[in-house]
């Protein structure tokens, strides 16, 4: 199992192969804070500069880019309110709110050493723990995928996102919900409201709905409310790192426990095929506020998530890899990225690859982890200057969103369309604000909708009901089941018995 | 002295003339900025690796830079369209398999176009894509014959995966189904990638996938056995790496829609034909380069080329043939 180790060190240590490990992460920290600017983006972009790099160099910086842009992926959302991909959402949430009280650098630095550390647990889990995944992954069939996506979806959209206002909250799940709809079924190949147009056949692409949702309703906030916004760029935004460090260290010492779990969910949901990073941020957060004490400060802004989401899906991060390097097989679009870096280098992925090259998984490994000790050198004085992004004019601030979001979203699908269709979604975001149903909650049911549909679909295709009684999916049904019956118990039980009750009886009368 | 100027003046003549005759057969570079390759698919895919195997190798032998431009959405139709939207001046081409390029499209989308097959033209093709029957290496049935008989005598007891629907992979496995009287009795569900259908071979949920199997690691792969391969006996390359039976020898005859599909590099049809002339030698140029032969063998799939003519004639007997099938699929899919 550890064959190979001094190997990749010493081809991780090589000053080359380092540089581009930085050079990766430095553009994957731009890509994850532009908006709209995937790290999958960036990967495609600089594929064609790998071309005859050694397989271990150009995988390394492929690596860098996917690792960083993923921890980066909430920086946007905590500097400007627009999260740089999927998995930045939930710390978009609840850091861009602090952000706004002056809280900047403690978020930041939250932000970087909860990754770091998230990272760390996912690296640990992904060597030690890989034969133990593999297993896991090949019991995870369509049934248990569809359900499992289910069961995140109640326990997040039934929980935390919709604690505040339960019947908004689960009004905008459901609108995402319909949102996933839109397109082809993917098992049966019935387009659904688009016929006509073959650029929505595959569904809203996700870049579209997160820009749509977020950069959009920025604008009109920056545009509209220059007093808030003014008010803001009069706060003092010190930014010390030995205070911010200190101040972190305190938040760990009083939340190890939750920020040790969170690390786990993620490395566990990381592994699963078609879950991976964004799965587990939800995940996370949701893990933060069932273990907090200051539950209220969910939704207003609250350290303990930003710290919950951050540590889960840096640590889905290693684990994504593992599928692909034990089986061969991509989970997600960057590793079929990373796979076509290794293909075009002449090395096969696959379960005899710790036979024939244990030390390529290695690098790979190892170099992950190089990549959170990257982003933190690289982070820190990267947020030093980045927490002034607050104070900068509208007048200035407007047209860079315009213009990287444009950018981003037109790289997403390479059509241009994907811009009108952008401003759209962006329009009804504003339209949802008005009437107070928060968006997080819209993408959270666009997100997972189209997945749970098709995994379910596809489980009952194979195996009708009984597939649903298998040990796996009977228990995640159950599970989910004993969810909802508590929600229901506890949110409308109390309701029935006033209703019912004499007192208010005879108040009706 | 007067011999030798004679001489040299014979071979200077002979000299020009053969590189007058060198130059004729040689058609005139017309790109002057750039060429771009669209690829139908987002990054990460085997049509973007196609792509980006050109984009390695093709500036030198075309003096400009190879562009490579992800169009994704619509099983490749978007980028299809947004190639025909681009001028027919040859700066842009589209790559595509057999199972989504222009000449299945046209028969296969279930919107209206505003093309038709006519108005593409393949520049050549450069890859043959083989896929096959795959199944976990613990299956209980050893071979595709085992699996048939499986399903003749208990209708329904064997899932069979493969990519779609929408694909011409519809059709490969409704001529299959149709061939071997087992129409209706496979359990038949759709996935959108062969990852995906590989996935779930090892979860058990899958029995068998008709997937991609042209790539080297599928050869003594530790988890997956392929029980026959989708290529005509006699397209068979001699040095053809892959030892698994043919889909037609097991089925026993031979069948028209099930065998080799190129991947196939499409313009307009009405880009003036000097400029079809040059992208067709570039290309070959290219895909005959040692450089790009190695990267594709590499890849584990072996480069080729087949010129405009064959594969004009591969195509138009492809598009045919779908059009024919096509009624089956619609009666199937009711």
């Amino acid at each position: 199992m550890y064959t190979g180790i001094g190997d990749a060190l010493l081809i991780l240590l090589s000053p080359m192969n380092l540089s581009w490990i930085a050079l990766g992460t430095l553009l994957g920290l731009i890509a994850g804070t532009l908006p709209g600017v995937s790290g999958v983006s960036m990967m495609a972009l600089l594929l064609p500069f790998t071309f005859g790099m050694e397989p271990e160099t150009s995988v390394l910086m492929l690596i860098g880019i996917y690792a960083a842009s993923t921890y980066s992926s909430s920086t946007g959302g905590i500097l400007y309110n627009i999260p740089g991909g999927a998995a930045g959402v939930p710390t978009t949430m609840e850091g861009y709110k602090l952000s706004m009280k002056g809280r900047t650098g403690e978020v930041l630095s939250t932000d970087i050493y909860a990754s770091f550390i998230g990272s760390t647990i996912g690296f640990v889990c992904a060597v030690v723990l890989t034969p133990l995944f593999i297993t896991f992954a090949t019991l995870f069939g369509t049934a248990e995928r569809g359900l499992f996506a289910l069961l995140a979806l109640a326990l997040v959209g039934t929980g935390a996102l919709s604690r505040a206002d339960p019947l908004r909250g689960l009004l905008a799940v459901g609108i995402g919900l319909l949102v996933g709809t839109v397109g082809m079924q993917p098992n049966t190949g019935f387009v659904r409201f688009v016929e006509g147009y073959p650029q929505l056949w595959d569904g809203f692409h996700l870049v579209w709905i997160i820009v749509g949702l977020y950069a959009i309703p920025q604008i009109f906030r920056l545009a509209t409310l220059e007093k808030y916004f003014h008010a803001v760029r009069e706060m003092d935004l010190h930014y010390g790192f030995g205070e911010e460090f200190r101040r972190f260290l305190s938040l760990f010492r009083r939340n190890r426990g939750m920020i040790i779990r969170t690390g786990l969910i993620g490395s566990i949901v990381g592994a699963l095929p078609g879950l991976g990073t964004v799965a587990s941020s939800w995940l996370g957060y949701q893990e933060a506020y069932r273990s907090s004490k200051a539950k209220e400060e969910f939704g207003n802004g609250s350290i303990e998530a930003v710290a919950g989401a951050e540590t889960a899906n840096n640590a889905a991060v290693p684990n994504t890899i593992v599928p692909l390097l034990s089986l061969g097989i991509p989970g997600s679009a960057a590793s079929a990225l990373i796979l076509g870096a290794f293909l075009l280098a002449g090395v096969q992925p696959g379960p005899q690859m710790m036979a024939v090259n244990p030390e390529k998984v290695w690098t790979i490994l190892l170099g992950l982890f190089f990549t959170g000790v990257f982003f933190v050198i690289f982070g820190l004085p990267f947020h030093r200057v980045a927490i002034y992004v607050t104070k900068v004019k509208p007048a200035f601030l407007i047209p860079a969103i315009v213009a990287f979001s444009a950018i981003g979203t037109f790289l997403a699908t390479g059509f241009e369309e994907g811009i009108y269709i952008t401003l759209g979604i962006g329009l009804v975001a504003v339209l949802l604000e008005r009437m107070y149903l928060p968006v997080a909650n819209v993408l959270l049911g666009a997100i997972l909708g189209p997945t749970i549909e098709k995994e379910l679909l596809l489980a009952y295709q194979i195996g009708g009901v009984g597939r649903f009684m298998q040990p796996g999916a009977a228990s995640l049904v159950l599970i989910i089941a004993a969810i909802l019956l508590w929600g229901l118990y506890k949110n409308l039980l109390p309701s029935l018995v006033e209703i019912w009750s004499p007192k208010s009886s005879q108040r009706v009368s | 002295m007067r011999r030798i100027t004679k001489m040299a003046g014979v071979l200077l003549a002979a000299w020009g003339g053969m590189s007058a005759a060198v130059a004729q057969d040689t058609p005139e570079n017309f790109l002057e900025r750039q060429l771009t390759i669209v690829v139908p698919y987002g990054p990460g895919g085997l049509t973007d690796a196609r792509g980006r195997a050109f984009q390695a190798n093709m500036e030198d032998i075309i003096g400009v830079p190879v562009v490579v431009q992800n169009v994704s959405g619509g099983g490749a139709l978007v980028g299809i369209n947004f190639t025909y939207s681009r001028p027919s001046d040859g700066q842009h081409v589209v790559i595509a398999s057999g199972s989504d390029g222009p000449h299945a499209h046209s028969v296969l989308s279930p919107s209206g176009l505003g093309w038709d097959w006519e108005d593409w033209t393949p520049i050549g093709q450069f890859a043959r894509s083989v896929l096959g029957f795959v199944a976990p290496e613990d299956s209980e049935w050893d071979s595709l014959q085992e699996m048939i008989d499986q399903v003749k005598e208990e209708p329904g007891s064997i899932t069979l995966a493969s990519l779609g629907p929408g694909r011409a992979d519809d059709l490969y496995m409704l001529e299959f189904m149709q061939a071997t009287d087992t129409l209706g009795k496979w359990n038949w569900v759709f996935y959108s990638s062969s990852g995906n259908a590989q996935a779930d071979l090892l979860t058990g949920d899958l029995d068998v996938a008709y997937i991609g199997v042209s790539r080297n690691d599928m050869i003594d792969h530790p988890n997956f056995q392929v029980l026959a391969q989708g290529l005509k006996e006699e397209e068979k390359p001699a040095d053809w790496p892959f030892p698994w039976p043919t889909v037609e020898s097991v089925v026993g005859q031979e069948l028209d829609l099930i065998g080799a599909s190129y991947a196939t590099v499409f313009a307009k049809a009405d880009t003036p034909a000097e400029r079809i002339e040059y992208l067709e030698h570039a290309f070959e140029q290219t895909a005959n380069d040692p450089d790009f032969i190695k990267m594709r063998d590499e890849f584990g799939e072996p480069a080729l080329w087949r010129d405009q003519e064959t594969a004009q004639e591969n195509l138009d007997q492809m598009h045919e043939l779908l059009k024919e099938y096509l009624p089956l699929r619609d009666e199937h899919l009711e």
